[in-house]
């Protein structure tokens, strides 16, 4: 009996512990988060991509501004057959106004992290195969993804349950099958070692 | 310390009348559209919103505005099109410039005041004596007018074409205008003609890059001959400040204001004239690096992400880093953070 309640005890604190790290850990910090986003360039989802994608948008040294030119950039990503070979890292670190060199140290570029740099964002690192790429992540968003996707793609990062997480990362409202993503506000590489856009 | 130079000139043009009168008044509005203050804030725009010098109106994909002058005159602002009114000194008068970058804006004035109003474009400035025209300003900085009454004077690399009823021309950017065609009563087609410049830049985007880097020269070439001048006449300014405050001292406030209107007034004048036209040159070498050079930029890079190495793209980026790299030592110095 006093076994059962130990491991009913700690399984509840498993539990908050996954919930508590879920509100003191920004979502867009989330591996889960940033993988997601790699997953839907790796898709070619170009669709979803735009619609989570943000204006003004950083696009290696260019603030991109009609929201057809967003369209454009991942639908011609998509075309172009670009997928992150075999990443080997992805990881996320909160990012701030000064952290304007991972993109370029232009005036622009710093007044772009100045001014419209959302909060508790974060900046994703993708080493892959073929170079080594950024992005800047922001607050969750729901879309209705292109496609559907594995279910055990979401909510890895807390060692939970995927069909738990599923609870928390979709809505089903109104008959279509909506999917929390990070917003997407930033996208730069491949960068050299030194930090340059190749 | 010239930069607090040309914000204090600018504080004191603020303080002049004509600064900030509204220009038009949003009289429709379908779909979002949004207007960028000249302090660089973004904003929903609603009927009623009024626009004034430093204003710009955005619109979406799907979304349109019609702007109302005082006068009657209206401007019907197309789809993802970006509209701006900007100010500068013309022989001594500040005039108000229909700037448009992307995009499509059909103007119907209704009455030509003495002060004939001015449009812009990456490309061109026409000047106005007709009525009703189109202005379309095309994805490679490309700029096409027609005209449906009046005459519009077009100009550009120094060349000159004046429009008559149904003619219209197209003018590239850092070329003088065209041969002028006849619409023979044809409305022209945005999107097609849009699409043919689309088409033509990517079959040669180094050419088409040259094109905007020519009109950008142009641009940078203003500000580079202004702004010594503008320096010239601010550190006048400053010395005719300093001889006021003595006379000011030494013999009364009658003579200081008899120097201030017969000797500081040219000074204070030139001053902010020549601020005002810095900053329209700059700023309109913003507006073409970033709605033109930018798509560019983006078009060809994800277009060639899998192929970086191939020899279109290198040459593309070659010239593109070199028209980022003028653009930063000549333009940007005399852009605000509120600019971007």
């Amino acid at each position: 009996m006093k076994k059962s309640v130990f491991l009913l005890f700690a399984a509840a604190l498993v539990f908050l512990s996954g919930i508590l790290s879920c509100t003191s850990v920004p979502y867009s910090q989330w591996n889960s988060s940033s993988a997601k986003i790699v997953d839907l360039v790796n898709s070619r989802e170009d669709i979803s991509l735009s619609e989570l994608t943000y204006t003004p948008f950083l696009l290696d040294r260019e603030i991109i501004i009609p929201e057809k030119d967003i369209s454009m950039i991942w639908k011609n990503i998509s075309e172009s057959g670009f997928t992150f070979e075999e990443a080997s890292e992805i990881g996320s670190i909160p990012i701030g106004a000064g952290d304007y060199s991972y993109f370029a140290d232009t005036m622009e570029v710093r007044t772009w992290f100045s001014k419209y740099l959302p909060e508790k964002a974060s900046l994703v690192k993708v080493d892959a195969k073929n170079g080594l790429y950024y992005f800047i992540l922001g607050p969750k968003k729901w879309i209705t993804p292109q496609k559907e996707e594995p279910e055990i793609s979401i909510g890895y990062s807390l060692g939970m349950g995927s069909h738990m997480m599923m609870r928390l990362d979709e809505d089903k409202t109104g008959g279509s099958k909506k999917k929390s993503y990070p917003s997407i506000y930033g996208f730069t590489g491949p960068v050299t070692e030194g930090g340059e856009i190749k | 310390m010239k930069k607090y130079l040309l914000i204090f000139v600018i504080a004191a043009a603020c303080v002049s009348a004509s600064w900030g009168e509204a220009v038009a008044t949003v009289s429709y509005i379908d779909g979002w559209v949004d207007i960028k203050d000249s302090s660089g804030r973004t904003s929903e725009a609603f009927s009623g919103d009024e626009l004034s010098a430093g204003n710009s109106v955005i619109t979406g994909k799907d979304s349109f505005a019609e702007l109302l002058e005082k006068s009657g005159s209206t401007y019907k602002i197309s789809p993802e099109t970006i509209f701006t009114v900007r100010e500068m000194d013309v022989k001594g008068k500040k005039q108000n410039v229909l700037a448009l970058t992307l995009g499509e804006v059909a103007f119907k004035f209704k009455k030509v005041a003495s002060e004939e109003p001015m449009i812009a474009t990456n490309s061109t400035v026409a000047g106005i004596r007709g009525t009703e025209f189109t202005v379309y300003a095309g994805a490679d900085g490309s700029t096409l007018i027609a005209v449906a009454s009046g005459l519009v004077e077009v100009e550009a690399a120094g060349k000159s074409v004046e429009l008559n009823p149904d003619e219209a021309v197209e003018v590239k950017p850092g070329d003088p205008p065209g041969e002028k065609f006849q619409l023979l009563g044809k409305k022209l087609d945005f999107s097609t003609w849009n699409d043919g410049k689309k088409k033509d830049f990517l079959e040669n985007p180094v050419a088409a890059l040259e094109a905007v880097e020519k009109r950008l020269d142009y641009f940078n070439g203003k500000v580079l001959e202004l702004h010594p001048v503008y320096l010239e006449w601010a550190e006048q300014l400053k010395e005719d400040r300093k001889e006021f405050a003595k006379i000011q001292s030494e013999k009364g406030q009658n003579e200081a204001l008899e120097f201030r209107e017969k000797v500081m007034s040219t000074s204070l004048a030139n001053t902010i004239n020549l601020s005002l036209n810095v900053r329209y040159y700059a700023l309109s070498s913003l507006s073409m690096r970033r709605f033109i050079l930018g798509n560019m930029y983006a078009e060809i890079k994800t277009r060639f992400m899998t192929k970086l190495d191939d020899p279109v793209y290198r040459e593309f980026e070659n010239v593109y880093k070199r028209v980022l790299e003028k653009f930063e030592d000549t333009s940007i110095p005399q852009i605000n953070e509120t600019d971007i």
